[in-house]
């Protein structure tokens, strides 16, 4: 389980989160959705400790973050804020360094990491890209490695931000599956923040909307009503049901 | 290349008055350099050579001034050479915080500038005998004692398996701070092993073999394989280099042969070092 207890964090004369009380159950997908600078990167950040001045406290599995080793909160937490520097690595090659906190020094991988890494190359069709330097490869395909990269690491909590970036349709179902694939076993957690809202009513159990860093709404996906979106986002949309699964279909109206 | 090697040192041992001790030198600064080739997996982007990166011209500069200033003694010297590229190091990753065209173009800058500071000493009363005996290594002489050679293959090789052993922590580490942090590695402390280790290397290669063993380019040029064999072309490669710019001259003049290595440097990195990097 992973708690946040009143968490608030301060830029400047900015409140960026404000009083942020939330609960994470294992095997949850979340997707936390607001407008641009509602505070969702930043609620990441903190979870992930990339953010230390804040107030409040942050536990996983009944244990404050603050207490983790580096080493130990990396496999309990995965965030991947940045692009890698080195774009002259191969795929593989990058694929395999997240497997590193994992990897015993002097040891080499083993079998079972070389095997997390294969599926996840399978999972995000990679296998052709494989030897290919990240530095050549397009923003779609860059956005799969960075994600399959986050799969690879399987830490307790995984945090994502804006997942379906760069990401044509067909990569986004592999981004669906994936996530599904890794909750299923009800062992771990994914929180993800998005701007996508089909892709949040789509994938996650539980949603949460920010505002101004305040946690405003959270509910299942049942929350993505037209009311909902014109108060939070400002925009009139038209709700259907998917046919497939019953999540709601946001359709937006170009003239609003 | 095993014939290519043995056949340029057959010949210096046999047609010109390059004492073998040096040639053992040079052999010890194309390791070195191997190692300093290695080493560059910890930085970002487009790898450069040490002449490219300006650490050559560092610590030629360095030992120029020591040279000029203070004394002409090899170990004061050697110090200075270290001293330099560690603070140069030290400067340029603060600066550059890891943008590998920002370290190029430094390079280039400090170089420009070295050989500005290099003429102004010549024309002040620096001989300009030092100032080759400095740009072709100057702790490539006979009168070093015993313990000089086995000491340096031991560090060389200790470095060598270190990179070996370590070559994924490296590869980790050339992707920032968040990807390292994120293996649980501390950052600070281990950027600062990287520079002292890559300014002990590069300050071995300098002395040793000055800015001769700048065709080490030519392994960027290389097919990137893992492997000794790999490896221990590269160290041929490069040796051969340097014995073949040796042997030019002793028959040739000294300085223009300088000049050529550069230039050839330089171009090696121009046409054939740089790669497509996206962002």
């Amino acid at each position: 389980m992973v708690e946040f207890r009143d968490l608030s964090c301060v830029f400047g004369a900015r409140k960026a989160v404000s009083g942020i009380g939330v609960t994470l159950n294992p095997g949850e997908t979340v997707a936390v959705i607001g407008r641009g600078g509602s505070g969702k990167t930043v609620l990441l950040n903190i979870a992930s400790l990339a953010i230390r001045n804040f107030s409040g406290d942050v536990f996983i599995r009944h244990r404050p973050v603050q207490s983790y080793s580096a080493r130990d909160l990396r496999r309990a937490v995965t965030f991947l804020s940045e692009a890698p520097r080195n774009m002259e690595e191969t795929v593989m090659n990058f694929l395999l360094l997240a497997r590193m906190p994992y990897k015993k020094i002097l040891n080499p991988f083993t079998e079972y990491d070389l095997q997390v890494v294969e599926e996840n190359i399978a999972a995000f069709s990679l296998d052709p890209f494989r030897d290919e330097q990240l530095g050549t490869l397009s923003a779609s395909l860059l956005q799969r490695v960075y994600l399959a990269f986050s799969f690879i690491r399987e830490s307790y909590l995984l945090l994502l931000d804006n997942p379906t970036k760069d990401l044509d349709l067909d990569s986004v179902i592999m981004l669906q599956k994936a996530m599904a694939r890794y909750v299923f076993d009800g062992n771990k957690i994914i929180f993800f923040a998005s701007n996508d809202l089909n892709f949040a009513a789509q994938t996650s159990d539980r949603i949460l909307v920010l505002e101004e860093g305040r946690l405003v709404l959270s509910g299942s996906y049942d929350i993505i009503e037209p009311d909902t979106v014109k108060k939070y986002f400002g925009v009139d949309v038209f709700i259907s049901k998917n046919i497939y699964n019953g999540k709601p279909n946001v359709h937006y109206f170009p003239e609003s | 290349m095993v014939l290519v090697c043995a056949g340029t040192v057959v010949f210096s041992m046999m047609y010109t008055d390059i004492p073998p001790l040096r040639t053992c030198y040079y052999f010890i600064a194309s390791i070195f350099s191997l190692v300093l080739v290695k080493l560059a997996r910890a930085d970002s982007g487009v790898r450069i050579d040490y002449v490219q990166s300006g650490e050559a011209w560092a610590g030629i500069l360095g030992a120029l001034i020591i040279f000029f200033l203070v004394s002409d003694n090899r170990y004061l010297l050697f110090l200075s050479v270290w001293v330099s590229v560690l603070m140069y190091e030290l400067y340029i990753h603060q600066l550059s915080r890891g943008r590998s065209s920002d370290r190029l173009m430094v390079g280039y800058a400090f170089g420009a500038m070295a050989v500005v500071a290099g003429v102004y000493l010549v024309l002040n009363g620096l001989r300009l005998d030092a100032v080759t005996a400095i740009l072709s290594g100057i702790c490539c002489t006979e009168h070093h004692a015993g313990w000089i050679i086995p000491v340096m293959v031991l560090l060389c090789t200790l470095l060598y398996a270190m990179e070996r052993f370590f070559v994924y922590e490296l590869l980790l580490f050339s992707q920032g701070e968040q990807y390292f942090s994120s293996g649980g590695y501390p950052y600070g402390k281990v950027k600062f092993l990287v520079l002292c280790l890559r300014s002990v290397s590069a300050a071995v290669v300098i002395s040793f073999a000055g800015v001769l063993a700048g065709v080490s380019a030519i392994s960027i040029m290389l097919p990137e394989r893992e492997g000794v064999l790999q490896d221990g072309m590269t160290v041929l490669v490069v040796f051969s280099f340097i014995n073949i710019a040796a042997l030019m001259m002793t028959y040739l003049n000294t300085f223009s042969v300088l000049a050529a290595v550069v230039v050839v440097s330089y171009l090696l990195h121009l046409f054939g070092g740089r790669r497509v990097v996206n962002g």
